[in-house]
């Protein structure tokens, strides 16, 4: 069933020289327990999809269904994890992770426990009482996905989660994710990955959606079926970022200059 | 915002005391775990300095004048009682100010249709020397009251106010303005809204501005609360500190002064480290401006409360620079359309335009004032008196003289400032002594020494000097810490590449340091003219005690009409009004004409990122 | 390849977080692989993951011959476990080491508990790291393994009491990592180390990161 539907969106901008049309006639469904990856070059609109579905912004048309029933407001079945972790810097971690909690008026006896497991499974003991500054970064994006997580979505909403990162952290941070998605005792549903870096999005979903260039419209959904953990220096790994790599480039340009496919430079490297 | 502005903020991210030295400081700073060694002896020298300073100074009166301790205590509690109003005062204008700078600040940078209008009279507001109009507002309130103990109090409480106001409200306003859109974001995604996101995200995202800025807005309020109360000594007297030490010093009764001064410098002391330091400390958390891009975290956040007074004045800084390049007042954008011409002339004539229209206008517009002004008082309450009608046409030799003034007073305090700060800058031992001293001093109202410096000192350094003097008390301050700021957040390689290359002294003054502290430097003397403009009130005309034992000080300025005008009364009114309007019109174009271009220039040109 | 086994000069910097990216990435390349080709698949120079790998060795999770780096049989189900188990194993294996022993010993014995920046400077002043550094570094592994907690605000450590000891060292039974002792008593034989020459496990690891403290 689907749990998400997203029926041919446009988002333009009205802005000094015109308007600016961000993406154009976006359609894609996200299933149950789907890890669904978008992709795109810088600008192609990713971010603003992300924040369309959840209802932080209206679509300029275009409808966007959730469990079938339109999305007209912040939908409080998904959570967002933010590139720069978004932590609020006076909260202890575990006032960060009970934020949602309380955004949707849960009691306060509830919140305690709930908390707790959460900035366990995320590997947070020991830090409760800390405040984000005194964290890593590593640490603190934990702390945006267990704030994330706690509320117990739907859908998980990953914008550019790894990429403020150093690259250890961000393969560590890469496979917990996986492993929370995986467990079946764990909230999210399905998880909508939004990325620069092509090598990540096939390392993590199931499948993955290309953006073209701005205005954004989908190039291609590509089925990832490789076993985990995925080898990065695989033939099939490569193939596929090739791939889209390739898509990438070749819908960036006009048909008229279509390059050629065949070395289209170096796969999996972030655009 | 700030941060967008490409201006380095005024105080160094990290409190440079111990952990980040600016290459001018001789050698690099000790490691982390000394930072609580430091604070500790920082602290105790602070008290020292808070009983020292009193007593040398007393000590020295003592010795002049023969004063016995056994009176001074016998004094002691009337001045206690006196400043216990004071106090009463403060705390009712802080309250107001609290709750107007959150729900002004609040309502100014929610409301994109609100912050245009709010936003340009606060900065008008805030660069109007708002204690010329308490002459004003005591007439006002005590004719509302008459007789009654209300009215003067009504009048000094929102003195006090609007000393302490503005500069809480840009701290409000701005901490919202410059929280990171990623923290809204987040609040958004998981639907806080009402009062919990107020409480969650929007209020403690104002708290550590609040705090600070609070710091200097005391400092700023004991300033013009004693001299509210000094000024309205022989009027409606007002019990409190200040006119207590006025009378203490009308009647030369030395032990009487300084049983007061005792009793206000232990308040606050008290009020010091009882109430900011720790206040301070716990804001520290509440700061987002600086999230250390962690590798390890940051385990040590800055405990150094020491550093508070050059980050409240960074602050107020940051707020006059708001001021300065986000809003657009009217009469600026009236220049604007003015020396608009069909076609685009090169930089310099459209500039020169700019301004020749920007005079005009506001010289037109002034003498336009003043001639409605004359004339509805001529319709209204007859004719202007023959003396007051002579006044009114001194009020222009009068201004200009005010000007000089405060520009003499100006450039004593930046002599004396500049080299302290480089002083201070360079070496690490004078500034762990000595800082604290200042802060300490600097806290400290001036005015509480006004009625000394008028009864002892006028003769020494005759009307004008004392003038002057008292001028720079109110201007000191904001140069100098703004300035020490600049200094330390140069850039140290900057120095290092001079010092490579050989240069020293004065081209090394001229060609590094001055442009390098350049924009600190405006902004120091935005605020510190500010000061100066509020301090022209009492320092050109200042009337202490009464009947035969006062004496006054009285030279010719736009503060002593102002103050003229005041005594004369209901005659008196169209000189306010018009000498009000001079002075205003006066600042606005000061700022706008000289400050505001020299600020755009040097963020512009002497920026270093 | 393999970092030096001397008592070092330096306390690398590395947060766990890296060194469990460390491990994964290993886990990826199915448990074995050259140093340089693991920093090349993340476009990381070599020198960029040695501190991680210095510590997993020093946590006996890999071990490091000619240049290759292999899983012990506990590296291998720490990247098995979950989150939680992979915290247990490392808070054990830090336990083990010496200056860890002797931090906990120190916190131990300290009348409150506690022990200030200053002297825990002092107990990691081998090191020609930065002391800032050094400390901020032992202080987030002890902390991410919940050995003792930070108190920010007064610059201390504070020690994680167990209930029933009153000693520090983790207040929840380890998830995994066989018998262990609680902070701070004789180290037994950690389960991983089976195999290995008794004389290695029941000394002090030997290791480049922790030092033999005089």
């Amino acid at each position: 069933m689907s749990l998400i539907r997203i029926e041919h969106v446009d988002k333009s901008y009205a802005s000094r020289h015109g308007t600016i049309s961000i993406m154009q006639d976006v359609s894609f469904t996200v299933k149950d327990s789907d890890f669904l990856a978008i992709v795109g070059p810088s600008g192609c609109g990713k971010s603003t999809l992300l924040r369309l579905i959840q209802g932080l912004d209206r679509p300029s048309a275009g409808r966007i269904y959730f469990q079938d029933r339109p999305v007209d407001r912040v939908c409080k079945k998904m959570a967002m994890v933010f590139q720069s972790f978004a932590l609020y810097p006076w909260l202890t971690v575990s006032q960060n992770v009970a934020f949602g909690l309380e955004a949707l008026g849960w009691p306060e006896e509830r919140i305690g426990p709930q908390v707790e497991r959460y900035v366990s499974v995320t590997g947070l003991d020991g830090f409760q009482e800390a405040f984000p500054r005194e964290l890593s970064g590593g640490m603190r994006q934990r702390v945006g996905l267990a704030r994330a997580l706690a509320v117990e979505p739907a859908v998980l909403l990953m914008d550019e989660p790894f990429s403020a990162l150093d690259p250890l952290t961000a393969e560590n941070l890469r496979e917990e994710v996986l492993q929370l998605w995986r467990d079946p005792q764990l909230p999210p549903d399905a998880v909508l990955l939004v990325s620069h870096n092509i090598e990540e999005a096939i390392e993590l979903a199931d499948r993955v959606i290309v953006l073209s260039r701005r205005p954004g419209h989908i190039l291609a959904e590509v089925e990832v079926t490789l076993p985990r953990p995925r080898d990065r220096k695989s033939a099939a790994f490569y193939e596929l970022t090739d791939r889209v790599y390739s898509l990438i480039t070749a819908g960036g340009q006009s048909l008229a200059t279509a390059p050629a496919p065949e070395g289209a430079g170096r796969s999996g490297e972030a655009l | 915002m700030a941060k967008d502005e490409g201006t380095r903020p005024v105080v160094p991210a990290h409190l440079p005391n111990c952990s980040r030295g600016s290459a001018l400081a001789g050698r690099p700073g000790p490691p982390a775990g000394c930072r609580k060694l430091l604070r500790w002896p920082s602290a105790r020298w602070a008290a020292g300095i808070y009983v020292a300073v009193p007593l040398i100074f007393g000590g020295s009166l003592a010795a002049t004048t023969g004063l016995s301790l056994g009176g001074l205590a016998g004094y002691l509690p009337q001045a206690s009682l006196d400043t216990a109003y004071s106090f009463l005062r403060m705390l009712a204008a802080y309250a107001l100010s609290l709750g107007f700078s959150l729900a002004y600040g609040y309502y100014a940078a929610t409301h994109r249709s609100g912050e245009r209008v709010m936003i340009p009279i606060l900065d008008i507001l805030q660069s109007v020397p708002i204690l010329g109009f308490f002459p004003f507002a005591l007439l006002f309130f005590a004719d509302a009251t008459p007789g009654s103990w209300i009215g003067p109090n009504f009048a000094s409480v929102f003195l006090i106010f609007t000393s302490m106001a503005w500069n809480m409200v840009f701290g409000v306003y701005e901490s919202l303005k410059t929280l990171p859109a990623d923290l809204k974001e987040a609040a958004d995604t998981f639907g806080l809204g009402g009062s919990l996101r107020f409480r969650r995200v929007l209020f403690p995202a104002t708290v550590n501005r609040l705090v600070y800025n609070s710091v200097l807005s005391w400092t700023a309020g004991w300033f013009f609360l004693v001299e509210a109360e000094i000024f309205s000594t022989g009027r409606s007297p007002l019990p409190g500190i200040g006119s207590y030490l006025s009378l203490a010093a009308s009647q030369h009764h030395g032990e009487e002064f300084l049983a007061g001064l005792v009793v206000l410098v232990t308040l606050i002391a008290f009020l010091d480290f009882a109430v900011w330091r720790p206040l301070g400390h716990w804001a520290e958390r509440f700061r987002y401006d600086q999230a250390p891009a962690g590798e390890g975290g940051e385990l040590t956040p800055t405990r150094d409360t020491s550093g508070r007074f050059r980050r409240a004045a960074s602050y107020v800084t940051r707020g006059v620079r708001t001021g300065v390049t986000r809003i657009r007042t009217p009469l600026v954008q009236l220049a604007a359309i003015g020396g608009r011409s069909g076609r685009r002339p090169s930089e310099r004539r459209r500039s020169l335009t700019y301004y020749a229209t920007l005079g005009a206008i506001l010289v037109v517009g002034w003498l336009l004032l003043i001639a409605i002004v004359v004339g509805v008082f001529d319709a209204l309450t007859g004719p202007i008196s023959g003396p007051v009608r002579h006044l009114i046409f001194e009020v222009p030799t009068a201004m200009g003289v005010s000007v000089v003034r405060v520009v003499v007073a100006y450039l004593l305090c930046l002599a004396i400032a500049l080299p302290l700060a480089i002083q201070f800058a360079r070496s690490r031992r004078a500034s762990r002594l000595g800082l604290p001293v200042i802060e300490v001093v600097a806290s400290f109202p001036a005015t509480a020494l006004f009625p000394v410096i008028v009864f002892e000192l006028i003769p020494y350094l005759s009307a004008e000097g004392a003038a002057v003097l008292m001028l720079m008390t109110g201007m000191m301050w904001y140069l100098f810490f703004n300035v020490l700021s600049g200094i330390r957040s140069l850039p140290p390689d900057l120095e290092e590449a001079a010092r490579s290359y050989g240069l020293t002294g004065r081209r090394f003054l001229r060609r590094v340091l001055l442009p390098g502290i350049f924009p600190a430097l405006v902004t120091g003397s935005i605020t510190a003219f500010g000061g100066g403009w509020n301090t022209l009130i009492v320092a050109e005309y200042l009337s202490v005690g009464g009947g035969g034992t006062g004496q006054s000080l009285s030279v010719l300025g736009i503060g002593q009409l102002i103050d003229i005008a005041t005594e004369l009364g209901q005659p008196g009114n169209p000189l306010m009004a018009v000498a009000l309007l001079t002075l205003v019109a006066t600042v606005i174009a000061i700022n706008e004409l000289i400050w505001k271009p020299l600020y755009r220039r040097a963020v512009t040109q002497y920026r270093y990122d | 390849m393999s970092p030096e086994r001397s008592v070092p000069t330096t306390y690398p910097k590395c947060n766990p977080t890296e060194m469990l990216g460390l491990l994964v990435l290993l886990n990826s390349h199915k448990g074995s692989e050259d140093v340089a080709l693991l920093a090349d698949d993340l476009d990381l120079e070599i020198d960029e993951i040695l501190p991680s790998l210095e510590y997993a060795e020093v946590l006996q999770l890999v071990k490091v011959t000619e240049g290759r780096a292999t899983f012990t049989d506990l590296g291998k189900r720490l990247v098995q476990g979950t989150i939680r188990d992979r915290k247990g194993i490392i808070r054990e294996q830090l336990r083990r080491t010496t200056l860890f022993r002797t931090l906990l010993r120190a916190l131990d014995n300290s009348p409150d508990h506690c022990l200030s920046d200053e002297q825990l400077g002092q107990i990691v002043s081998f090191t020609t790291a930065p002391a800032d550094e050094a400390v901020q570094n032992i202080v987030n592994w002890g902390r991410y393994a919940d050995l003792f907690r930070y108190d920010a605000g007064q610059h201390r450590l504070v020690a994680v009491l167990t209930p029933a000891s009153g000693r520090t060292g983790g207040n929840r039974p380890p998830p995994t990592g066989g018998p262990t002792s609680r902070g701070g008593g004789p180290v037994t034989e950690p389960r991983s180390a089976r195999g290995r020459p008794a004389s290695e496990t029941t000394e002090p690891p030997p290791s480049g990161v922790v030092p033999v403290l005089a």
